[in-house]
């Protein structure tokens, strides 16, 4: 008795266990069915792509010294005062990328100059480039300053003072 | 003769105290105290052009507009980059298109090892493929690192470095 309960629950269990198959028939001899192929496009997710436009100014800055005529012996001295020709010099990066990007720009001083430097408006998030706006994309404008009265290794010849390090991420 | 016998032990061990010494000083100062290989940077640009750099197809005639002294630049580039032990190469996306008015040589460095220096990449120009430098491969194993591109202008007329130079976060991919 238990043999043949345990057949038919096997049986009932093994039955239900199916699998949907789509079948037609064809029913008249030597007859035929179409069986639809669809196909679709689809957008692909965006990939990023980043492109970046970074423009600088001249950064060559020149301290003019005020010197002294010294009509007793007709010579010129040299004073500790002065002005620079110029204090500023832009930096500006545009994004042109399909994402955002964020922009760090840091000033890195070399030498013992007595020349300082500070960045002005040096970091923003820009925002990714808009379709079919190329000329209004994204952009940051920062500002080198430079303050401050040159040590004697400023000469005349040029030397470099510092640099400037543009960071681009995500 | 027992007492030559201790001397010539005595001897040895004092012999192999030194020996080993100097090893585990030898193990502590390339461990610790060793400067790595230094690359410097080039303040003038290099004379070999990048010897994988291709044309960039459809690229721009115009250069963008530049105060002189200035500088103008325009990257495009992936930031992900993987290399490849077996073959000593770097697979990567940089381009310098033509409307830059800087050559540009590009570094892959990660934790302050310059890993990669290219040559000079001429605007216009693009690389998908970088020589590792001579003994690179031995800093790395499969896997990955966060390292960067640091990217270095020069005059492409003059040669001189610009006092501007990029850094871009990147994820590096090490195979096999």
């Amino acid at each position: 008795m238990k043999k043949v309960f345990l057949s038919l629950i096997s049986s009932a269990i093994i039955l239900s266990l199916s699998l949907a198959a789509f079948a037609q028939s064809v029913t008249n001899q030597g007859g035929s069915q179409s069986i639809d192929v669809k196909a679709k496009t689809v957008i692909a997710e965006e990939e990023a792509s980043y492109s970046v436009d970074i423009v600088w100014d001249d950064m060559t800055f020149t301290y003019e010294k005020n010197v002294e005529w010294n009509p007793q012996n007709h010579t010129y001295t040299e004073t500790n005062e002065g002005k620079w020709n110029k204090d500023s010099a832009t930096v500006t990066v545009t994004n042109h990328s399909n994402v955002p990007v964020d922009v760090s720009i840091t000033y890195n001083a070399e030498g013992d100059t007595g020349i300082r430097g500070t960045i002005i408006n040096g970091e923003k998030t820009l925002v990714k480039g808009e379709v079919g706006n190329h000329s209004g994309a994204d952009k940051l404008v920062s500002t080198l300053t430079i303050s401050g009265v040159p040590s004697d290794i400023v000469t005349n010849e040029e030397i470099k003072i510092g640099s400037i390090t543009v960071t681009i991420g995500k | 003769m027992s007492k030559n016998k201790i001397s010539k032990e005595s001897a040895a061990i004092a012999v192999l105290c030194i020996v080993t010494s100097v090893a585990v000083c030898i193990t502590l100062w390339s461990l610790f105290f060793r400067k790595p290989d230094i690359i410097l940077t080039p303040d003038y640009a290099p004379q070999k052009l990048e010897q994988n750099q291709e044309p960039i197809n459809n690229d721009s005639k115009e250069k963008m507009n530049v105060e002189k002294g200035g500088g103008a630049v325009s990257i495009s580039f992936s930031d992900k980059v993987t290399v490849d032990l077996s073959d000593k190469l770097v697979n990567l996306n940089f381009a310098n298109p033509n409307k830059s008015t800087q050559d540009m040589v590009i570094q892959i460095v990660i934790r302050d090892q310059i890993l990669v220096q290219s040559g000079k990449v001429t605007p216009g120009n693009k690389v998908t493929v970088l020589d590792l430098l001579n003994g690179a491969e031995k800093k790395l194993v499969p896997g990955g690192y966060e390292g960067k591109f640091i990217v270095l202008y020069y005059n492409t007329a003059t040669g001189e470095k610009a006092v501007v130079n990029t850094e871009i976060p990147i994820s590096i991919t090490v195979q096999d």
